[in-house]
């Protein structure tokens, strides 16, 4: 697909959300989902513009946006370990959710993350992709540019794990 | 973990980044994407060229094309634009899946043809060398119409015999239809008229004759198979000619009630209907041979009726015209005089 400016505006107003979720529930942060997001489409256009061609855009944008979070953690030097009773870390929870509505939202999101750490990388983004951000084994296939069939046997895995750390939480 | 689960989706509903942020930041990718146009390389262009060129070419043809055929659907043996009519009914036919509907795709055009036909017989002024062009067409297009059948018949005995009834109906229709415009035409024009329902009386028999083989192959299977794949096969047949009839109905009313192709159709269905109650009587006292003897014959009056009621509704207007009017009737020489005007007793 050849891109131009309105081409490269729809690809916005349909992703921009997803992107940022993904980025967000993956980093806990705000400021740094905002700055992902925004680097994401960046490099997308860059690519586009060059002539280059995008056969799957949303595959594309995701996978732009996978790597840019491993680039996070590298910089940052490892992944952030979120505790449930460090009221120093805090997650920015965006300013139009009530207030007693954000301290939910804020204990909900850090046990999500503490639970996703636990996960394995290969499977930690296959959950958020599918659960998170909503998106169908195919879609996810394209993404990771994998098969659905690899993409099922992942998602397995990943809540036969989920199920482990359930029970070892719970006992 | 269904609860966690639970939980991450509904969090993945939520709009986590704001309206004020997503409206600002596209902003910004939008300067950012003016501020970095696209280099259009070398490949981009010949692939525009490349892609928009054929694709206009396409749509010019697809227009005249269109154009052209809808012109053409009128036009007659002779006309300018008749062999186009009749090229852009052989390109359809490769398009036609499966021996059966390829039979009653032929079914379809022998209608046509026959459809000209009446149809120069109404035009003025008549052209004898038109109308002689579309006879043989017609006569042609049977011979077709009638191999095809045939194919059918090897693979698909069943839709060998309902092709063969339908074209058999279309052509006693037509017949009708003639018979009308010959019955009201001038002298002048009877002969070219008659003419045309000699090329249908000519060709007519061969599709009796392979109607009457292919009931019998019918007959012939429905005997060798035990009684009650019989009475099955037979309920079967029953509820098809129940549909077939009671759909031609709604039909019938649409039509002029002076047309005398409707009446002609109103008698084969109210005929219909006396067969299949008498098949149903046979089904019940376990006569099956003679309810599928019944049903055979109940079938071919709906199929005459279905026929009747197209070629009357499907007519060209001129032609649908002559139908509806009365027929001339000569005034007596005796009575004549009676009425020719009495000398002026003022001169």
């Amino acid at each position: 697909m050849d891109i131009d400016a309105n081409t490269f505006a729809g690809w916005y107003d349909r992703y921009a959300r997803k992107i940022f979720a993904f980025c967000f529930v993956r980093t806990g942060s705000r400021e740094a989902a905002e700055d992902l997001t925004s680097h994401t489409f960046m490099r997308a256009w860059d690519h586009g513009s060059q002539g280059k061609q995008i056969s799957n855009v949303q595959g594309f944008l995701f996978r732009i946006a996978g790597n840019l979070v491993i680039d996070f953690y590298r910089k940052r030097g490892s992944s952030p370990e979120v505790s449930l009773d460090d009221p120093a870390a805090q997650i920015d929870i965006p300013d139009t959710t009530p207030l007693d509505d954000r301290m939910d939202t804020e204990r909900a999101l850090k046990e999500i993350m503490a639970f996703l750490e636990r996960l394995a990388e290969p499977y930690r983004d296959v959950v958020v992709l599918r659960y998170f951000n909503d998106l169908s084994v195919g879609e996810i296939a394209q993404i990771m540019e994998t098969s659905e069939n690899n993409v099922s046997v992942r998602l397995h895995r990943a809540l036969e794990q989920i199920k482990k750390l359930s029970h070892g939480i719970l006992s | 973990m269904e609860f966690f689960l639970k939980k991450l989706s509904l969090l993945g509903k939520r709009d986590w980044g704001g309206p004020a942020w997503f409206a600002r930041t596209r902003r910004q990718l939008m300067a950012y994407a003016f501020s970095h146009p696209p280099v259009i390389t070398a490949r981009m262009r010949w692939w525009m060229l490349f892609r928009t060129v054929p694709a206009l070419v396409a749509l010019a043809l697809i227009v005249v094309t269109s154009g052209v055929t809808f012109a053409a659907q009128e036009s007659l043996p002779g006309d300018l634009l008749y062999s186009w009519k009749v090229g852009v009914e052989s390109v359809e036919s490769v398009f036609i899946v499966g021996a059966r509907s390829q039979a009653h795709f032929e079914v379809a055009r022998t209608a046509k043809r026959l459809h000209e036909v009446a149809e120069l017989a109404v035009r003025k002024p008549a052209d004898a060398q038109a109308a002689g062009a579309a006879q043989q067409q017609v006569a042609d297009q049977i011979k077709t119409a009638t191999q095809t059948i045939a194919e059918v018949e090897v693979t698909d005995k069943d839709g060998a015999l309902e092709a063969a009834l339908e074209l058999n109906a279309t052509l006693q229709a037509h017949r009708e239809v003639l018979n009308q415009i010959e019955a009201k035409a001038n002298p002048d024009d009877k002969q070219a008229v008659h003419a045309a329902i000699d090329t249908i009386e000519k060709t007519a028999p061969e599709v009796e004759v392979q109607i009457d083989d292919l009931k019998t192959k019918e007959k012939d299977n429905t005997t060798a198979k035990p009684a009650i794949d019989q009475k099955n096969d037979i309920l079967v047949k029953l509820a098809a000619v129940q549909t077939d009839a009671s759909g031609s109905w709604e039909e019938v009313v649409a039509l002029d009630e002076y047309n005398p192709l409707r009446l002609d159709a109103e008698a084969k269905l109210y005929a219909t209907q006396e067969a299949l109650v008498s098949a149903q009587k046979d089904i019940t006292d376990g006569n099956y041979i003679d309810a599928l003897t019944t049903l055979q014959t109940a079938s071919q009056l709906a199929s005459e009726a279905r026929a009747l009621l197209k070629a009357a509704s499907t007519a060209a207007t001129k032609v649908q015209d002559i139908l509806v009017s009365p027929v001339p009737t000569a005034i007596p020489t005796s009575l004549s005089a009676s009425f020719s005007p009495a000398p002026s007793v003022l001169r």
